[in-house]
């Protein structure tokens, strides 16, 4: 069965410091008059290059976990350290410049802006980062390709399959060469064919690069990928196995 | 990140989006004509009988009880004798001058306008009319035509005016005291051939001496046997003004029209700014999450809100203008015309308003970044 995940239980990175370190970790969301408890004392150690799936049922706390490790939001107690960064501490500024140049994000819904093209899509990441905007739509054109989207650079995403939109997506958050990627139920839009095909290109790109992956998911599939496999209910997390 | 590059983005998503964009653009372009059309009336309104150019030392003489001094009748004893008592009271140059004016509504060109006919050494020194071009009239068949009057005849110096079945060259261009007087000017001989000498002649005019206390010898004057009962002493600011005050509440109600009229405006880009974001709230958390700034967003916003509001100005401006067209002589109220017209400066100064409004709108918007959905 599951044991509670202890910074002590889990890898850690060559310099000794787990990549991503949280302790109690806690994210209560305040609607109206009544306190919802997302996450409660929320403690993981994972270290650089892992591929981690995060499994658990819907409103278990995948999403709320992910937007604090990726900075989006921010903890209510406890402590979050992803890459040397105090994310519970830092200013606005710092977290934003985390976004842009440390995280990529890839959401269930492939969050694409309907205005833009695949190729402009995937070239918000780098224009964000004060990339020109020729460089930036040349180096989004190359990942396109690369990722076989070669022939919808100028696709709007209503003229794209969700699997071929999810896959605009993850250009859009690996083009930056981030060190973390944060992949929120990157499958759950999609049918099996493309489920599986989007799961073979995260783990792709996971061999490929140094990139640490984070993938919340309520489908057991993935666990195959994983190196690291944490359970989370009711806003407790459980590592639920460690292929190391 | 560049500014061009935001603009492009925002660019792309007007385009794409064109129905709604088109649509925000007409409803804003509504509101601006709207704008400038009430703010052009408020404005003539407001400039309606202004007497900014009446001398404030020039006491008018007119029949008690009459509010429109071309049922006034008086004549050259009576105005003989209240310049005299006046110096007899008040000194010898107390007076500097005495000066009889013909005046009546007659309608010229089937419009109202106002006959002066004063003695033509008094025309500028005494009556304050400006000569803008051309010379006072000398003779009993010529006329001068105020600037106002010029464009409702559409005539010209050297053409002829008919006025009470008579025709008259038209000799002069000149402005009277109340600029939008819409008047014509002759020589007091004129004026008495053309209207008959039965009435004697409607104001009388006392210029006093720039030492005076004007009011005082207002109400001492008054009071004189000469005049007590049978005729009224005026400042001859109080004359217009009496006139005008009818249009007073009217003048009032522009300016608060003007003033809705920008709020509509204001709150029509605010609108725009907000109801955006209330539909693009995903993408714009999608844009926090991939690592702009709620500062950047803000910028994005306060263009696309800023392209779209100024953007409204122009056919919104030349609307108003295009129907604003056929009416450049003005209404005429009371021989005064009423003359809207879209001035640069008021266009400029909403739009500055309105720009303020999306960025208030782009500012309050941008300013809480949301986990994206
Ligand atoms: N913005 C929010 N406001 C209030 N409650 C929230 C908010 N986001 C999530 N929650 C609640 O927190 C819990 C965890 O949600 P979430 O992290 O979205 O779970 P999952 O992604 O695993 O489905 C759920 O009970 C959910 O209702
Ligand atoms: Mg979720």
């Amino acid at each position: 069965m599951t044991d509670s995940a202890g910074p002590q239980t889990t890898g850690a990175d060559s310099d000794g410091s787990p990549f991503i370190l949280a302790q109690d970790l806690s994210k209560t969301y305040q609607q109206g008059r009544l306190q919802v408890e997302a996450l409660r004392g929320v403690n993981l150690a994972i270290p650089a290059g892992a591929f981690v799936v995060i499994l658990g049922p819907s409103g278990g706390g995948k999403t709320t976990l992910l937007n604090l490790i990726g900075g989006i939001s921010r903890p209510s107690g406890g402590s979050l350290v992803v890459g040397g960064l105090a994310l519970d501490r830092v200013k606005r500024a710092t977290t934003v410049r985390y976004r842009r140049e440390q995280v990529g994000f890839v959401f269930q819904f492939f969050n694409l802006l309907p205005a833009l093209s695949a190729c402009d899509n995937v070239a918000l990441t780098l224009l964000a980062r004060g990339v020109g905007w020729r460089e930036a739509c040349q180096r989004s054109r190359h990942v396109l390709c690369e990722l076989g989207m070669g022939d919808r650079l100028d696709h709007r995403p209503v003229e794209l399959s969700g699997g071929e939109q999810q896959r605009v997506a993850i250009a859009r958050a690996v083009v930056g060469k981030p060190r973390l990627l944060l992949a929120d139920e990157p499958t759950g839009n999609l049918d099996a064919e493309s489920a599986t095909q989007t799961a073979e290109l995260l783990q792709r790109l996971h061999h490929q690069g140094s990139l640490t992956c984070l993938l919340a998911t309520h489908n057991e599939q993935f666990c195959r990928f994983a190196t690291t496999v944490y359970e989370i209910r009711s806003g407790v997390v459980f590592l639920q196995g460690d292929s190391r | 990140m560049r500014a061009i590059v935001l603009f492009r983005l925002v660019w792309k998503d007007l385009v794409h989006d064109r129905l709604r964009s088109v649509l925000s653009l007409a409803l804003l372009s509504v509101l601006v004509t709207l704008f400038l059309l009430v703010t052009a009336l408020a404005r003539a309104l407001q400039t309606f009988g202004s007497d900014e150019g009446t001398p404030a030392n020039n006491l008018w003489i007119i029949s008690a009880n009459v509010i429109d001094p071309g049922h006034s009748s008086l004549y050259q004893e009576t105005l003989d004798q209240a310049a005299a008592d006046v110096r007899a009271n008040y000194g010898p140059d107390s007076v500097t001058a005495a000066s009889p004016v013909i005046f009546r509504y007659l309608r010229v060109a089937d419009r109202l306008m106002q006959i002066l006919a004063v003695p033509p050494a008094d025309a500028e020194s005494v009556h304050h009319l400006e000569l803008l071009d051309g010379h006072w009239p000398r003779t009993t068949s010529q006329a001068a035509v105020s600037r106002s009057a010029m464009s409702l005849l559409d005539a010209s110096i050297g053409e002829q005016v008919e006025v009470y079945g008579r025709p008259f060259s038209i000799v002069a261009l000149f402005e009277p005291p109340s600029a939008q007087a819409v008047s014509i000017g002759m020589t007091y001989a004129a004026g008495q051939n053309l209207l008959g000498t039965g009435h004697g002649f409607q104001i009388g005019v006392l210029q006093l001496s720039p030492q005076s206390d004007v009011p005082a010898v207002q109400s001492w004057l008054e009071q004189t046997p000469n005049l007590a009962g049978r005729y009224s002493v005026y400042q001859a600011r109080q004359v217009t003004r009496n006139l005008t005050r009818i249009l007073e509440a009217t003048a009032v109600l522009g300016r608060v029209f003007q003033m809705l009229a920008l709020l509509v405006v204001t709150f029509g880009s605010l609108n725009a700014a907000s109801l955006f974001v209330l539909e693009r709230q995903r993408d714009i958390n999608t844009l926090y999450a991939i690592g702009y700034s709620t500062s950047t967003v803000q910028t994005v916003l306060l263009i696309r809100t800023c392209i779209l509001s100024l953007a409204a100005f122009l056919p919104g401006w030349a609307v108003a203008s295009l129907l604003l067209a056929p009416h450049q002589g003005g209404a005429v109220v009371f021989s005064s015309a009423i003359v809207p017209v879209v001035s640069g400066a008021t266009t400029a100064s909403a739009a500055a308003l309105v720009v303020m409004a999306a960025g208030a709108g782009a500012w309050f918007a941008g300013r809480q970044p949301q986990a994206p959905s």
